[in-house]
């Protein structure tokens, strides 16, 4: 809805004005170095931690400045209350390798988790660009006890330590218990000449209790879930208790030129999966705010969101 | 309320009395040939321009024997009252010729005067409507009057004259943007300044994201801006005050004045009703960028798209007696865009905004000395979207609306000594965005957002007062109250900010929050002589609504919200002195001002905020302190062929919030430096030139310094709020007046202007932008500038009849 405000807005200046743009140089402070925590768990997997610092903006962003971002040997702890691990490093090139030393079972979470990594090899990268590395932490598997492994569940609350040389972060999550969708279904555009599109058509039941807010992501086909860009997240601030019949917009890479026309929708033929998920408050506001500043790029009436 | 008004009035009254004392000494000395000493007697009358019967305001009247005078208040009424002699009184006005008459004054005197124009002689133009020495002479302090005739041949965007734009040339205000008719003034936000028309306050002055005022120049008489040194009988603001006076009507004959431009046109009918007795005008403009855009869109699936603006003002007055006069007179515009069509299933918008104000004023004279303004005013400013794609409907509606009546009086007790008091009482409704969304059947509605409701009141009373030869001292008092009443619910919200069962419902009518101030205002003039003069001034203001926007332009979306439970009012200090400068004759004036304002509970949004519907924005508010000081210098050449100004201001506009991750900065509108130079050169009969130059430090914004990788993305981690700068900001404009051959019926001029004669591209905002996979060489990062205008030609064919 405020996407629609702003926009309204730009087109009417569009309208009347001859606005113009031109590439310039600004001058800014060289910073960085801040500690930057991203961590997954979801219901049935393990938790997966990624450690970067933050990189100076104008000090000419360069791949070897972005891989040596991250953060290496921390000494990192997740605890669901009851029990506590310590997680261990793994680099992404070594994950076949990694995949194969695990259980089958944990092949498949891995697999579904981490398909950038497994997407990415030198074939795919243009020429004269070195294969890059992820590094993130994850369960310990050559010290597992197979019988009570560190598993995402339902309505539990997950605290995080992360100690490295002197500095320590501390994050808290839970995840809370989910609503699933009613139903999906696909709906022809109602554009007639368009007869390859279709838009993915959802029904949810909100639950009665207020509070609950949502993430979503779709996958076509064989690709990674990606989230919808312009918006992943929502509350139930409007909805709560109530049946909304809304359209599930395709998620899609961000870093990667949209295909023309096909913004929203999935092509006739397509296999499509979404992943529903329920996240706690902190969670929604985090992203909320994140989605609201990548939107504000670029729009003269928008401003920072300060995350 | 009622008994402080009285309380108010009577302590003026007392302290006036014995003041009186030192003034008849001095009268002592100066009065020629009195009769019998200490009977005073009273001229009054109203000044008026000859060919049309419009009230001349801030008109000197002069006592040649006294070397004193007083000036005409905004309805052109003037009073003195002198000890009984002979004297001869002048009656002055720039750009009018001077009238002289001789009193024998024995008794009380009604006296009437028309003024006539001086008309134009090659090599000697005078701006019309402008006061004289005024500027040294009075207690004003960070008060500039405006007269839309000498403005006229300035240079223009868009082809139309926009009296908020020329505004923005003075020193101490400067423009919310390019091409933007929004303002700041001494480092106060957009919502602190007054902008009221006939009386009415406007609360949103912009057509089209603001690159068009709402104000038509054709319709106006007398613009007065006020900076500092607010007196009494102003208030609700913190930072200025801008009076816009409608012109009353031709008196005497039917005249039409108007203009085509490229992208509007206007036109403006006045003349008497009823001879001497009643008079009205009407004035209208409209866009027509819709019409022009629709052969593009034919065929298309956006045919019916199209956006467009269209303003009326009218005013009629009747004048029963000496003693009763009334007026009426409304304004009403509306910006409306439409859009149908697009790729996605039918989707329609239609948005429709704008203010509509109405004012009923009556002007009472209770005897020569007591003049009387009574007003009922009301006025109205609401936004609306409905959006819908075949079974999907939203709709949204914001606005605030006010009914507000004041009595304002000005009594004349002696020459030098004039009081005004009065008293002002509005309502306010408040509607946030509310909104609805229909999905099929099913309607979302959220309810814990409703109208809010409130009183506003103020008492003052203000005296101006000649200490001696060389003091001038005005000094008032401005009681000001502000009450949230129900109907309201008082929500309390669980930590996910959202609405719990535990509700407080405040019945129709019943205290919700209450607030009150005491705002001493105080200015001092010491004449060094004739020519010269230093000032200070001392103002207290109190803000009981406030406009919050996290946007860096003024938007027709930003709310209003009253005072409340959470939100405090805003208060002010401002002190300020200056020195004054009138030379060769008058034909130059110039000042100095050095301004130190603290704002206390400004308002700004959470770091993280973002804009939600149904959401109370009171939720999302975080309040903190601001200062503002600088330093403002005025040249200005009034008369002669070559005429202009220089302004310069040099100023800083900070702010403190403990509770955001930056706590001091600069707002965005901090400029260091900021300065215009405006000229006009009158060639020939036919010809005449002109020119502005602009020049301000860059504004001052928020850049991301750091990124990091958020599922792969890049995200953007800021620097400390507004710590970057854009470029600096300057444009030349300038502009061709032709004037059409003298015909007494029928004057008409073509006006070409050119809007940034070189070309320059000045910033209207920055963006960071990133292409390409990051964890490929093909990542990259770019600034980007964006601006608005470069070259603009634009021309406009005026015309009177």
């Amino acid at each position: 809805m405020n996407l629609l405000n702003k926009n309204f807005f730009i087109l009417i200046t569009a309208l009347l004005l001859s606005s113009c743009e031109e590439e310039i140089t600004i001058d800014l402070p060289e910073s960085g170095g801040k500690m930057v925590l991203e961590g997954k768990i979801e219901k049935g997997m393990p938790p997966i931690i990624y450690l970067t610092e933050t990189i100076s903006f104008f000090s000419s962003i360069s791949v070897e400045k972005i891989q040596s971002a991250y953060i290496h040997n921390a000494n990192i702890t997740i605890s669901n209350g009851d029990t506590t691990v310590k997680l261990k490093e793994y680099r992404s090139d070594s994950i076949q390798f990694f995949l194969n030393t695990l259980p089958p079972i944990f092949k498949l979470i891995y697999g579904n988790m981490l398909p950038e990594f497994l997407l990415k090899n030198n074939d795919t990268l243009p020429s004269g660009t070195s294969f890059f590395v992820y590094y993130f932490y994850t369960l310990d598997f050559n010290n597992i006890n197979l019988s009570s492994i560190f598993l995402g569940e339902d309505g539990k609350n997950y605290s995080l330590t992360i100690k490295e040389g002197n500095r320590t972060l501390t994050g808290v999550t839970s995840i809370p218990v989910i609503k699933n969708l009613d139903s999906l279904w696909f709906e022809k555009t109602d554009n007639p000449l368009n007869d390859t599109n279709v838009i993915l058509w959802t029904q949810l039941t909100d639950s009665v209790l207020p509070g609950n807010n949502y993430r979503y992501f779709t996958r076509r086909n064989r690709e990674p879930f990606f989230p919808n860009p312009y918006g992943s997240v929502f509350d139930d601030h409007l909805i709560n208790g109530k049946s909304l019949t809304f359209s599930v917009d395709r998620g899609r890479n961000r870093n990667v030129e949209n295909e023309p026309g096909t913004g929203r929708t999935f092509n006739i033929g397509d296999t499509v999966t979404v992943k529903w998920c329920a996240i706690d408050r902190d969670h929604y506001l985090f992203w909320r705010s994140l989605e609201a500043d990548r939107r504000s790029v670029g729009n003269p009436f928008g401003s920072p969101t300060i995350i | 309320m009622r008994q402080l008004f009285l309380a108010v009035a009577s302590i003026l009254f007392f302290t006036t009395t014995p003041l009186f004392s030192i003034e008849l000494k001095i009268g002592e000395r100066h009065i020629g040939q009195p009769l019998q000493k200490n009977i005073f007697y009273t001229i009054s009358g109203y000044i008026k321009d000859k060919q049309t019967g419009e009230a001349l305001v801030g008109a000197n009247v002069f006592v040649k024997q006294l070397m004193k005078g007083t000036t005409t208040n905004v309805y052109g009424f003037y009073s003195l009252t002198l000890e009984n002699g002979e004297y001869e009184i002048a009656y002055i006005y720039l750009g009018y010729k001077d009238q002289k008459i001789k009193f024998n004054l024995q008794t009380n005197v009604k006296q009437n005067i028309e003024l006539e124009a001086e008309s134009i002689e090659v090599g000697e133009v005078v701006i019309k409507g402008e006061r004289n020495s005024s500027n040294t002479e009075s207690t004003d302090m960070g008060k500039i009057d405006i007269s839309v005739e000498s403005i006229r041949n300035l240079p223009v965007i868009f082809g139309e004259q926009d009296i908020l734009k020329t505004i923005q040339l003075l020193p101490g205000v400067m423009s919310s943007g390019e091409g933007n008719s929004g303002f700041y003034v001494r480092g106060g936000g957009p919502d602190q300044n007054l902008i009221l028309l006939d009386e009415a306050v406007v609360y949103n002055p912009g057509h089209l994201m603001g690159f068009f005022s709402v104000f038509n120049s054709d319709a106006i008489n007398n613009t007065t801006l006020i900076k500092g040194g607010i007196p009494a009988n102003y208030g609700g603001r913190l930072s200025s005050v801008l009076d816009i006076s409608l012109k009353e009507g031709n008196t005497n004959k039917i005249t039409g004045e108007g203009g085509i431009g490229i992208i509007s046109s206007r036109l403006t009918l006045q003349g008497p009703i009823k001879k001497e007795k009643s008079s009205f005008i009407v004035s209208g403009r409209r866009t027509y960028i819709d019409f022009l855009l629709q052969p593009f869109l034919k065929g298309t699936r956006s045919e019916g798209s199209g956006y467009f603006f269209y303003d009326l003002n009218t005013k009629i007055n009747y004048t029963f007696s000496e003693k009763n006069r009334i007026f009426l007179s409304g304004y009403f515009g509306r910006d409306i865009f439409s859009f149908s069509g697009g790729r996605i299933r039918n989707f329609k918008t239609f948005i429709p905004w704008g203010n509509a104000t109405a004012t009923f004023r009556w002007n009472h004279l209770f005897n020569d000395k007591l003049f009387m303004n009574a007003s009922a005013i009301f006025n109205d400013y609401n936004f609306k979207i409905e959006t819908g794609v075949e079974n999907w409907n939203f709709s949204l509606s914001s606005g605030i609306r006010d009914a507000n009546l004041k009595i304002d009086f000005d009594y004349f007790p002696r020459l030098r000594s004039k009081i005004k008091f009065g008293t002002n009482y509005t309502y306010h409704i408040f509607t946030p965005n509310s909104s609805t969304f229909k999905s099929g059947e099913t309607e979302f509605k959220t309810d814990n957002i409703i109208n809010k409701y409130a009183h506003e009141g103020a008492v003052y009373a203000m005296h101006e007062y000649d200490l001696n030869e060389s003091f001038r001292i005005n000094y008032g008092l401005r009681f000001t109250g502000f009450q949230q009443v129900g109907p309201y619910y008082q929500f309390l919200y669980d930590e996910n900010e959202f609405v719990t069962d535990t509700v407080h419902y405040f019945k129709s009518l019943e205290n919700v929050k209450t607030y009150s101030g005491l705002e001493p205002r105080f200015s001092l003039r010491f004449m060094l002589n004739k020519n010269n003069s230093l000032k200070t001034s001392f103002t207290r203001n109190f803000q009981y609504i406030h406009m919050v926007s996290n946007s860096s332009q003024t938007l027709p979306t930003d709310l209003w919200i009253p005072s409340s439970l959470k939100v405090n009012p805003q208060k002010s200090d401002q002190y300020a002195t200056g020195y004054f400068l009138n030379f060769l004759e008058d034909k130059y004036e110039s000042s100095i001002e050095i301004y130190y304002k603290t704002m206390n509970n400004q308002i700004e949004f959470k770091d993280s905020y973002r804009p939600e519907l149904n959401r109370d924005t009171e939720l999302d508010f975080v309040f903190g302190e601001g200062t503002a000081y600088g330093i403002e210098l005025f040249v200005k050449k009034r008369t002669g062929k070559f005429n202009g100004w220089i302004g310069y201001t040099l100023s800083k506009s900070l702010r403190h919030f403990e509770d955001l991750k930056t706590t001091d900065f600069p707002t965005r509108y901090d400029r260091t430096h900021d300065g215009s130079v405006v000229l006009s050169y009158q060639i020939s009969k036919r010809w005449s030139a002109s020119a502005t130059f602009v020049y301000g430090t860059g504004s001052s914004i928020t850049l991301p310094l750091e990124t990091y990788f958020i599922e792969g993305y890049p995200t953007n981690e800021y620097g400390p709020r507004n710590s970057n700068r854009m470029e600096d900001y300057h444009r030349l404009d300038v502009a061709l007046t032709l004037y059409g051959k003298e015909n007494k019926k029928f004057k008409s001029n073509w006006n070409f202007s050119v809007y940034n004669v070189y070309n320059r591209h000045n910033p209207y905002f920055y963006y960071i932008d990133t292409e390409g996979e990051p964890k490929t060489d093909a990542y990259k990062v770019t600034g980007y500038k964006v601006y608005l205008f470069p070259i603009l030609p634009s021309v406009t064919w005026n015309f009177k009849f």
